[in-house]
């Protein structure tokens, strides 16, 4: 009973002190606001990457010439194919082509037509077709800032000396669907290699799936296969594998690369956590101290006093790890990330054309409290108890 | 009890409710996104891995598997990695792809 | 043996500026059961003082200070905090809590006593109906009058009902009604076998002292002597 009345009026202490009350708020939701969106941003970027990683092809061949990535010649589908553990090759062609009078940029990925599944939930409209006119899906940032919608005919944008064709819009990429689809477009093959002005065959790279436990053995079979012919004058192009395992790699030290950042966020949070410290042990302190001796002089005792201290603290960063991560997900889920998407993510402006990723998962919360409550806590019972273990009237004066 | 204490109180319980009802709700959303995701890769066979929406100066941030490296990272210097403006625009950042396995040395052997 | 007894008791202050003040010094008296105990002197002659290091408020230089025989000055925080429950103060300037209502200002010092919630708010309506004050019961006490305010302070000093009241100039800011009213609280609580120890000017209050001890540059002047109109 005592130990839940003294809770109340711990809580009670939080109103009764507004100001102090508003500052320490406003100052914890300055230090986890950015933290908890950044943060769910990174997080969300992360589990998309992963998703890359996972879902895509076991195995990336390119070809490496002079310690440098170039397209594989027409047989290298072929040779890779032939190799024991080997389900599926695809080629891909992938590159940057420049659209409309600002030369937007854009990445250009084509497939054949036959790995394009009837519909996806992930294209509004339809996936591209071989033809007599360039069939694309475009992405939601080229989509908006070329004003292209389903049906728009684009202009030749590339010279081919077999001559050059319409481009229409079949697709577009929805919003919620990766970052990546962004300045994306998607096409056939064949229509790729013509958009590039590449003999048939040409494949920037070669996706490849293999039996289960055979990745490796293929990798290693793929790395040893004899360099492809000189077609192009250049030179014989060795074989250059990626495995899902070498992505999968780079993952924690991108991750690592995102700690040390927040690492520099957590120095600000450090001296702002000092002036919430300074704000929180001083904004009122003659009033609290006398507040405190008042309560002393009349049968309180020092760890009750305390104990009214860490209640209010518990309080007042529940408040504020709560509203900063409702704020981060307003921010992020309503706002779409709007201005802090482009610290997190490359190459995105103010406001973004696709629906941010992002992750609020309740750990950092957690973290984000803790953080708070120690901040909080340390201002709020370091002065309660120093006015506590003085004697009443020295506090009182 | 104290009318201030039972404000105060509900206050909280309310703003801890709404965050747990937002945390359900994303938890929901995340298989969604997830879909979405797991679609959008299999039909492009794998694109994307880096922090930018394009691959202008680095397709490395775009995607690795494009590019093995970026062609601008000055590491080892301090703040080297920034002299690509991709990388000084994200907070996310890998290291050059380096297969593991297989030298090239050991390619060019055979 | 006395209720509260001071041995050689002494306080002394240091100034920023260095000098050395010397509030108490060597001050001896005892105080009975039972009695009200009235410390006069001109200001600045250490009553306050004395008055804080009888009720456990502050700690002697030198000197002790003995409750029932058990020495203050030896007591822990939880002995000392059990001390003070046994007590209730008025304090000169009023020590209210100016953000807490009048109510609260007197049910706060009831929760360490473990008095159950709707216990304390009758006691404090009954305290308030008793000093006419039943409809400032939810006013801040920083709104409220300063008469208002020591109504409010000898209300929150009664309410734990205490065997030791300790009041400095209790009636300094009262009309002479309420001024009267008080000094008939503070003779029901004598009449019920309880201690007061007092500061005050007002003529009312001197009346009712059974001893008086006077002070003058933190020194009591002359011994003890019994009051002239002392009463039950």
């Amino acid at each position: 009973m005592l130990f839940l009345d003294i809770v109340h009026t711990g809580l009670a202490s939080v109103l009764l002190h507004r100001l102090r009350s508003l500052v320490c708020v406003l100052a914890l939701l300055a230090i986890l606001l950015p933290y908890l969106t950044a943060l769910g941003l990174s997080r969300g970027l992360e589990a998309e990457a992963e998703s890359s990683a996972r879902l895509g092809a076991d195995l990336y061949v390119a070809g490496n010439q002079f310690g440098r990535m170039v397209p594989l010649p027409p047989d290298a589908e072929a040779r890779v194919k032939q190799l024991e553990g080997v389900t599926r090759v695809v080629p891909r062609v992938v590159g940057e082509v420049f659209l409309g009078k600002d030369h937007q940029r854009a990445v250009l990925l084509g497939l054949p037509p036959s790995q394009f599944p009837a519909w996806s939930s992930t294209v509004e409209g339809e996936l591209p077709r071989s033809g007599s006119v360039n069939e694309l899906v475009i992405g939601t940032t080229l989509a908006q800032r070329l004003n292209l919608k389903i049906g728009s005919m684009i202009p030749p944008f590339y010279q081919n000396e077999q001559g050059e064709r319409l481009s229409r819009v079949v697709g577009l990429f929805k919003a919620n669907a990766p970052l990546w689809q962004a300045n994306l477009i998607l096409t056939t093959l064949d229509t790729a290699q013509a958009i590039f002005a590449q003999p048939a065959g040409v494949a920037t790279d070669l996706l490849v799936w293999c039996r289960p436990g055979y990745e490796e053995a293929v990798a290693r079979s793929i790395t040893w296969l004899p360099s492809l012919g000189d077609q192009t004058g250049r030179g014989p192009v060795r074989f250059q594998v990626t495995t899902r395992q070498d992505l999968l790699v780079l993952l924690p030290q991108g991750l690592m690369h995102r700690e040390g950042l927040f690492n520099l966020h957590f120095v600000l949070v450090f001296i702002i956590g000092i002036l919430v410290f300074l704000v929180v042990s001083g904004l009122g302190l003659g009033e609290r101290r006398r507040e405190i001796a008042i309560l002393k002089a009349m049968g309180w005792q020092t760890d009750q006093l305390l104990l009214r201290g860490v209640v209010e603290s518990v309080a007042l960063s529940l408040m504020g790890a709560c509203l900063a991560f409702l704020l981060a997900w307003v921010w992020l889920r309503l706002l779409n990330g709007y201005g802090i998407a482009g610290v997190v993510l490359a190459g995105v402006g103010v406001m973004p054309d696709f629906q941010v990723p992002f992750r609020l998962a309740p750990i950092p919360l957690l973290l984000g409290f803790v953080l708070a409550f120690v901040i909080v806590g340390t201002g709020t019972v370091y002065s309660s108890w120093r006015a506590a273990i003085a004697p009443p009237r020295d506090a009182m004066r | 009890m104290d009318a201030r204490g039972v404000r105060l109180l509900l206050v909280l319980l309310m703003l801890v409710g709404v965050t747990a009802g937002v945390l359900f709700f994303e938890a929901r959303q995340e298989s969604v996104r997830q879909t979405q995701a797991e679609e959008f890769q299999r039909l492009v066979g794998g694109m994307g891995f880096g922090p930018a929406s394009d691959w202008e100066d680095c397709p490395f941030s775009f995607d690795p598997r494009l590019g093995g490296s970026c062609g601008l990272n000055s590491g080892p210097l301090p703040g080297g990695s920034c002299f690509c403006p991709r990388h000084a625009e994200s907070i996310f950042s890998y290291p050059a792809l380096q297969p593991q396995h297989y030298p090239a040395q050991e390619g060019s052997s055979q | 043996m006395a209720l509260l007894d001071t041995h050689a008791l002494c306080k002394e202050y240091r100034l920023s500026s260095g000098i050395l003040i010397r509030a108490l010094e060597e001050v001896s008296l005892a105080v009975e059961r039972g009695s009200i105990t009235l410390l006069t002197g001109p200001s600045g002659s250490g009553k306050t003082t004395l008055l804080a290091l009888l009720g456990a408020l502050d700690r002697p230089t030198r000197g002790t200070v003995r409750l029932e025989g058990v020495e203050l000055t030896r007591c822990s925080d939880v002995e000392l905090a059990r001390v003070r429950r046994r007590m209730g103060f008025v304090f000169q300037d009023y020590a209210l809590i100016p953000n807490l209502t009048a109510e609260e200002n007197i049910t706060y010092p009831l929760i360490p006593r473990r008095v159950p919630p709707a216990e304390r708010r009758q006691r404090a309506l009954e305290l308030l109906q008793r000093f006419g004050m039943e409809n400032r019961l939810r006013v801040r006490a920083g709104s409220l009058s300063g008469g208002e305010q020591q109504r409010v302070a000898v209300a929150r000093a009664l309410a734990g009902d205490p065997d030791v009241l300790l009041a400095d100039e209790p009636t300094s800011s009262l009309d002479a009604e309420t001024a009267d009213f008080v000094c008939a609280v503070f003779q029901e609580f004598h009449h019920a076998g309880k201690t007061a120890i007092l500061v005050s000017h007002d003529p009312r209050v001197v009346a009712l002292a059974t001893a008086v001890y006077s002070l003058r540059n933190g020194q009591l002047v002359p011994p003890p002597t019994a009051a002239p109109t002392a009463s039950a």
